[in-house]
């Protein structure tokens, strides 16, 4: 397990350099003066020289100032960071509940008419436009029906104080008479966005962990299991789930930058404030400081979470424990 | 072993009965009306730049800085462009125009949070301070920040500005270089807003000067509590107000960029205004009984310029007869889909010294073939007209007119090519003065005609690649420059309707349209008024307490 965290670590600060290193050359071809005076980038410096001053910046935490606002960029993403962590975990959340057991009922009842209807409506998930689905969700469930509210993380008539940043523990640690309502006002606030951004990546947990189901539970060890009369639940979640729970996981550490790219539209359509809306903006105003901060953090963050998941897989997965 | 298996069962059947419980609690929670009466939702395009109105040129910023927190020695009336006291309670403007003595108000009192509490009321000082640190290079606050002063330059209020001295604490005179009356609208402008010098003073000693842009205090209607980038700006209403206290207790301005969306928490009712509608959404808003549009005539124009330095357009009679053989209308249909008015003078209707009683050319094909056949011009002409791909406040949609223009033109024998550039490029290349003849707007900056007709008509304008039509009239000229140095309104605006005439008689342009500004708000916003010059104001506003929507 040691050896294992060693490898990974050092994989990460490996990744992070060759990260540090595209961040740095595309950086080269930015067309703003301001970037490369901010991060220390000077033209008469030779590249290597510049590297290692654009490394110390990095590194002390000097991302430069917004071109468009004049604040700090680190501490911009900071801020808006929360906010994209909520919604994508719900996402991630709702999407593996529902994902899993459905793709366990698909599995067990291959080829009946549940098995068709799923991998079938999984298949339209999968390909739907994430902006025409979430337009969709905003027409008929807020506006025609007004169940849930259009847009924005919390309604205007709660003042909270951002703490956390994270609004479900703010409104709650929120000194005001009306916390527990506010909460409730912010579940409700997140629940059309996190069905939104989490419907690509249900329709894939569902569609491995119907591939991988078929697989284990067609394999010797259930067979035995099924014959000695154990019933149909202490097989699946009990003896293999954890077998089928290995590509589960790998697929899930995939979908974490489909998830930071979905909120990248999900923010959108609904005005979350969070990285998506926030480099989006960057983007439209060409505020290349802003641009490098987010690619360089998302980056980090991507790999930092795929070396978790690695971790993870190689606890679950017992065959990788023993090749060693 | 069974037993383990029902409660593992019984485990996950609860964990998911309690997720779709949430699920259903949270969908069927209502909002809560009670809190919300005493919020008003402005649902607003963008953020703001910064709180600072002087370093910015953006109209959202505007709206989010000088419109609610500041205020200025004199401002423009609510929905109109007259002037009125303000910080200045009285002003005197010396006999050769060059000299303006401002008297200040009494008992002001600057917005108070825990990071500063005025020890003072508002008085020369601010006002010293406020302009210093855009006009004086080597104010110790003119660098912070890193952003320029861009309104403060393009007025030229650097070279105009001779000196600022504070006579009295409660008396500051303006020594200007040479006579200029549309300064005191300039005064009324948002970067001439007053921040307050002793707060400045607390964060230079504090070490960080720059949060005077970012957490700012005024002493305008509202003052800020909280600002979230891209998602709200919470305000409450300045309890010590030198007017009275706002009756509005809560503002928020709800940042929300994308229009349809604007549209769609406007009609949920999460919004109370909205800013910038689509034409569509105009029309959608109308079927809703709890939307409602309110509509006023904007400070611009959209015109086609004809370059009276090339030929055919040197010829009097050759504009003439283009302004009797467009159909006006028919472009406001098409283009404005109604939300425009006719232009028939080079200002808009809503602006002082506006002639009411020139009448338009009409649309009159016959006559205008009549006209070109005087001019010599009786098998018509090619011309070229140069049009832009953005989409402008004053001109939706700049190729579709130039596309109806072309249809127009064709019925008298002129044969019309379109060339359609970038914004950027477009403006440059009409400065360099080498179109035929272009497709072009104005939007005011101040409320003043002088801000029409000097840049765009002057014989100065013609040098700078302002005066698009290159058209130089003496006596025109004489006219505007006569009203620019004098201080009544009275006796400008009756050279300015002289300038008007000679407008017509000449027509450097076909006046095409001024368009109409909307906002959707919810019909318990009360005292809500649009203004000309494009900018939100929430003083005055309050909300219908007896109202609301279900």
């Amino acid at each position: 397990m040691i050896k294992l965290l060693i490898r990974q670590s050092l994989l990460l600060i490996t990744s992070l350099f060759i990260l540090t290193i595209f961040t740095f050359s595309i950086s080269r071809f930015f067309p703003s003066e301001n970037f490369n005076q901010q991060l220390q980038i000077q033209a008469e410096h030779s590249a290597l020289e510049n590297y290692s001053r654009y490394l110390s910046q990095i590194f002390s935490g000097q991302w430069g100032n917004s071109e468009l606002r004049g604040s700090d960029v680190l501490q911009e993403f900071l801020t808006f960071f929360p906010a994209t962590m909520e919604l994508a975990t719900l996402a991630l959340c709702f999407a593996l509940l529902c994902g899993i057991p459905l793709g366990i009922t698909a599995a067990k009842n291959k080829n009946s008419w549940q098995d068709k209807l799923i991998t079938s409506s999984t298949l339209v998930g999968y390909s739907m436009p994430i902006f025409w689905w979430g337009m969709l969700l905003v027409l008929l469930v807020s506006l025609s029906w007004g169940l849930t509210p259009v847009a924005s993380r919390l309604g205007f008539e709660y003042d909270i104080i951002p703490v956390t940043g994270f609004m479900l523990v703010d409104t709650l640690i929120s000194e005001q008479p009306y916390a527990v309502e506010a909460f409730y006002d912010a579940l409700h606030h997140l629940l059309l966005p996190s069905i939104v951004l989490g419907t690509i990546p249900l329709a894939i947990f569902t569609r491995v962990t119907r591939s991988a189901m078929i697989k284990v539970l067609s394999s010797d060890y259930i067979r035995t299991a099924k014959a000695k009369g154990l019933s149909d639940f202490r097989i699946i979640w009990l003896h293999a789930m954890r077998n089928a729970l290995i590509p589960i996981l790998t697929v899930v550490g995939l979908q974490i930058s489909v998830l930071i790219t979905g909120t990248l539209i999900t923010e959108t359509i609904f005005s979350w404030p969070g990285i998506g809306k926030w480099l989006l903006e960057a983007v439209y105003r060409r505020d290349f400081v802003t641009l490098h901060a987010g690619l360089l953090a998302i980056s980090a963050l991507v790999i930092f979470t795929n070396v978790i998941v690695e971790v993870l897989t190689y606890y679950v997965n017992p065959k990788l424990r023993i090749r060693e | 072993m069974i037993r383990l298996n029902q409660n593992n069962f019984r485990a996950v059947r609860c964990c998911l009965f309690s997720f779709t419980v949430a699920l259903l609690y949270g969908c069927q929670y209502q909002q809560n009306t009670k809190v919300k009466e005493d919020v008003l939702v402005y649902c607003t395009e963008g953020s703001p730049q910064t709180f600072n109105p002087q370093l910015s040129t953006s109209g959202t910023t505007f709206d989010a800085s000088s419109r609610t927190l500041y205020n200025r020695l004199v401002e423009f009336q609510p929905g109109t462009t007259y002037i009125q006291p303000a910080l200045a309670q009285s002003w005197e403007v010396s006999s050769d125009g060059k000299t303006y003595t401002f008297d200040l108000r009494r008992d002001v009192k600057f917005h108070n949070n825990s990071d500063f509490q005025p020890s003072r009321n508002f008085n020369a000082d601010d006002v010293i301070f406020s302009f210093e640190r855009q006009w004086d290079k080597k104010h110790p606050y003119h660098d912070v920040s890193n952003l320029s002063y861009r309104y403060f330059e393009a007025m030229q209020l650097g070279s105009l500005i001779k000196n600022i001295e504070k006579i009295s604490d409660y008396k500051v005179r303006f020594e200007l270089t040479r006579a200029e009356s549309p300064f005191l609208a300039t005064m009324a402008m948002d970067f001439a807003s007053i921040l307050s010098a002793e707060y400045a003073q607390q964060l230079v000693s504090q070490g960080q000067p720059e949060k005077l842009d970012t957490n700012p205090i005024g002493t305008g209607p509202f003052q800020l509590v909280r600002y979230q980038p891209d998602a709200y700006i919470r305000y409450k209403a300045h309890p010590d107000y030198w007017q009275e206290k706002q009756r509005l207790e809560n503002l928020v301005f709800a940042i929300t960029p994308d229009p349809s969306l604007r549209f769609a928490r406007v009609v949920a009712g999460e919004c109370d205004v909205m800013a910038n509608p689509l034409p569509v959404h105009i029309k959608a808003s109308n079927e809703f009984s709890y939307t409602k549009v309110l509509q006023s005539p904007g400070l611009n124009i959209a015109y086609l310029s004809m370059n009276t330095q090339k030929p055919p357009f040197d010829n009097d009679k050759v504009r003439l007869a283009l302004n009797y053989a467009i159909n006006k209308d028919a472009i406001i249909q098409a283009v404005y889909r109604g939300t425009a008015s006719k232009a028939k003078n080079p200002i808009p209707p809503n602006m002082w010294s506006y002639d009411q009683d020139t009448s338009d050319f009409g649309y009159e094909p016959r006559k205008a073939k009549q006209l070109l056949e005087e001019a010599g011009y009786a098998n018509g002409f090619d011309m070229t007209v140069w049009t832009m791909s953005a989409q402008r406040a004053y001109n939706p949609n700049a190729k579709k007119m130039a596309e109806l223009i072309q249809q127009d033109l064709k019925d008298i024998g002129i044969r019309l090519k379109i060339e359609t550039f970038e914004y950027g490029s477009f403006l440059n290349k009409v400065r360099e003065g080498r179109h035929h003849s272009a497709l072009l707007g104005w939007i005011s900056d101040n409320g003043d005609p002088d801000n029409f007709f000097t840049p765009l008509l002057s014989c100065a304008g013609t040098l700078s690649g302002t005066n698009s039509s290159n058209w130089c009239n003496q006596e025109f000229n004489r006219l505007i420059e006569k009203a620019r140095s004098q201080n009544q309104l009275k006796n400008r605006a009756r050279q300015y309707k002289k300038a008007q005439a000679i407008f017509k008689q000449q027509s450097p342009w076909v006046p095409i349209a001024h368009a109409t500004q909307h906002v959707i708000i919810n019909p318990r916003v009360k005292n809500f008024k649009i203004t000309p010059s494009g900018g939100v104001y929430f003083e005055g506003v309050y909300l219908d307490e007896e109202f609301y929507r279900d």
